[in-house]
């Protein structure tokens, strides 16, 4: 029966360390964001979110400073990244459809650590912040463990 | 740090009598049981963002089996603690050999640990940090018991959720008690690996020591 | 008068004599069973395909025992903490066994709700007909056996009211449920009239979402999170144990806060 347990427990870390969704080959951000039932959230209820990434120990890559639109009219959460613990942190701007929900928290599924490192700081210039009572739909996510 | 020691009673009962022994070593196996599963329930949904236990060092092969370790290991360190305290407090155990702890003595040992000078030929006494280490791996254990319960049972014993600020600072309690239980363990196990005749004294009771003079502990 | 199953004449005592060793052996072969599987306590690996059955029987019954013990503890009047609607998670977390990617929603106009077991009046119900009943909002906290919690608002009918409706024996033990998502479900019956024991059809003044189990969900404030299905499709009230989905995979059945 254990046993059993072992090998449920085997088939759900798989399943688990997959639990990210990130777009599938082939699928653009936007398709995939559309497959994980985005839900309306106000702005305001997304500042000073912890931002995770999507792994068994759930790190912290950052916090939402903002959220923008940007010159060509696509959605982007403005986190404020790596540093320690938020110290030293620079902003850099990812677009909405990468990102989750994840109850209080929200998460980067579409862009690992490395890649976020690449990401060049966030320049307001040419881009307009959503005020805190506008409403922007965001995909899902369960936990990642 | 007494001048001059009292006459030693006639040793008639060792050190560690048999019912300490035995809590003592089922404290130990519960402890055990009860840190390891839960490291596995806590991977679940971490408190210090990036901090994941090794399922290596996890009893129980995922959350469910941890869990199911985690709620049979309570009932042992629940109760074997329990007739501990009642055990400590009853007998005097607890007032001989943990009070008083006197500041003096606190620094001096501190002072003398910093230097390499661990006295421990006499097992029969602790030493002030001894004894603060001793009580506040009680107080911890007994904060284990309460911020458990509230994890638990937030909604039958709702009244205990408040007192560690909400369901998740009652978890975060929960987590730096299980901390300061690990930090003790780790030196209490040094300990006793560096003087062996404790651990001897644990299992077999140890030097005979006289009787309590209880007449000295009860004036006021 | 003597049994029938009995022997004519009793076995001599001599049979025991003659046998005493052997008998002697074998109770000390299970004491050195039991000394391994109190060994076995230490081996605090992972998955342990060695680990003794007897330590899984010893883990088992007492996960019974923790199952019967909270039931005593449970008080069907003690209400869970409401929060004020300004603390409520919107949207409310998601979760699964599986991503939400694989999330199927269901069709509310064809949806209905199929009845079974100890129950008089078993005809389906459809969802127009549940609106038309006294709702019930609750804003109370989300615990997951994970350990996170989330605050939200949900509304819909009490169970209990339901139960009384449809006829439903409410002296069965168990009230089970069928989800659209195969997620089978056990509650007890105390917890099934408990006030804050809803149907849940609205989540924050707003109909349920999808992926939150629209049309129909389960809310209990008395319960770990996974107690409560989604896509609810079947309540079957019963004096049958069947264990729900996570049970089966070995979380406590009870699993009453």
């Amino acid at each position: 029966m254990l046993l059993r347990f072992c090998f449920a427990g085997l088939l759900l870390a798989t399943s688990a360390a997959l639990a990210q969704q990130p777009a599938p080959a082939g699928m653009s951000l936007a398709e995939a964001a559309s497959r994980r039932f985005p839900q309306p959230v106000r702005v305001g209820a997304l500042l000073h979110r912890q931002v995770l990434q999507p792994a068994e120990s759930q790190p912290t890559l950052g916090w939402v400073r903002a959220v923008v639109r940007q010159g060509d009219g696509s959605l982007a959460v403005v986190v404020a990244y790596g540093g320690v613990r938020g110290v030293f942190a620079h902003p850099i701007a990812v677009p909405v459809e990468a990102m989750t929900l994840l109850g209080q928290y929200m998460e980067i599924v579409d862009f690992t650590p490395a890649q976020l490192n690449g990401f060049k700081t966030f320049d307001p210039a040419g881009s307009q912040p959503l005020a805190p009572d506008d409403v922007i739909r965001v995909g899902l996510a369960r936990p990642s463990h | 740090m007494a001048s001059t020691p009292p006459p030693k009673p006639a040793a008639t009962r060792k050190l560690h009598p048999v019912p300490i022994r035995v809590m003592h070593w089922i404290n130990a196996v519960a402890m055990l049981v009860m840190i390891t599963s839960g490291w596995g329930i806590y991977d679940d949904y971490v408190i210090i963002s990036g901090l994941h236990f090794s399922h290596t060092f996890r009893l129980g092969s995922w959350a469910a089996e941890s869990l199911m370790w985690h709620f049979a290991g309570m009932w042992f360190l629940v109760l074997n603690g329990l007739a501990y305290l009642i055990y400590g407090v009853f007998t005097g155990r607890f007032r001989e050999r943990l009070l008083p702890i006197r500041i003096g003595e606190l620094v001096q040992t501190v002072k003398d640990t910093l230097h390499f000078h661990i006295a421990h030929e006499d097992l029969t006494h602790y030493n002030a940090v001894q004894k603060l280490l001793y009580i506040v791996v009680i107080v911890a254990g007994i904060s284990q018991v309460v911020t458990g319960l509230a994890i638990w049972k937030p909604v039958q014993l709702s009244f205990l959720v408040p007192l560690f600020g909400g369901f998740q600072g009652a978890r975060i309690v929960h987590f730096w008690g299980m901390v300061v239980i690990v930090g003790f363990l780790v030196v209490h196990v040094a300990l006793a690996v560096l003087v062996p005749r404790t651990i001897w004294a644990m299992l077999a009771g140890g030097p005979r020591v006289g009787d309590r003079p209880r007449a000295n502990k009860v004036t006021p | 008068m003597k049994s029938l199953f009995r022997p004519a004449q009793p076995t001599s005592p001599a049979v025991l004599d003659d046998h005493r060793p052997i008998i002697r052996s074998l109770q000390r072969r299970g004491l050195i069973r039991g000394g391994l599987s109190l060994g076995a306590l230490t081996m605090l690996t992972g998955c342990d395909v060695s680990r003794p059955a007897a330590v899984e029987a010893a883990l088992r019954g007492i996960s019974t025992f923790n199952d019967w013990f909270q039931q005593q503890l449970f008080n069907p009047n003690k209400l869970a903490p409401t929060y004020p609607a300004s603390m409520v998670l919107k949207p409310p977390r998601f979760n699964a066994y599986y991503d939400i990617m694989d999330v199927k929603p269901v069709d509310g106009d064809t949806w209905k709700l199929e009845l079974a077991g100890l129950i008089d009046d078993k005809t389906p119900w459809k969802l127009p007909q549940f609106a038309a009943l006294p709702q019930q909002d609750e804003v109370i906290r989300h615990i997951c056996i994970e350990g996170w919690d989330y605050i939200g608002q949900w509304s819909g009918v009490p169970l209990r009211d339901f139960l009384r409706r449809i006829g439903a024996d409410t002296r069965a033990k168990y009230v089970n449920f069928q989800s659209a998502d195969d997620y089978p479900s056990s509650l007890d019956m105390a917890t099934a009239l408990h006030p804050q024991t809803i149907l849940a059809t609205s989540y924050a003044g707003e109909p349920l979402a999808a992926p939150f189990g629209f049309p129909m969900r389960l809310r209990t404030s008395t319960k770990l999170g996974f107690k409560n299905p989604k896509w609810i499709t079947a309540i079957e009230v019963t004096n049958t144990y069947t264990p729900g989905y996570w049970e089966k995979a070995g979380f406590g059945w009870f699993s009453g806060i």
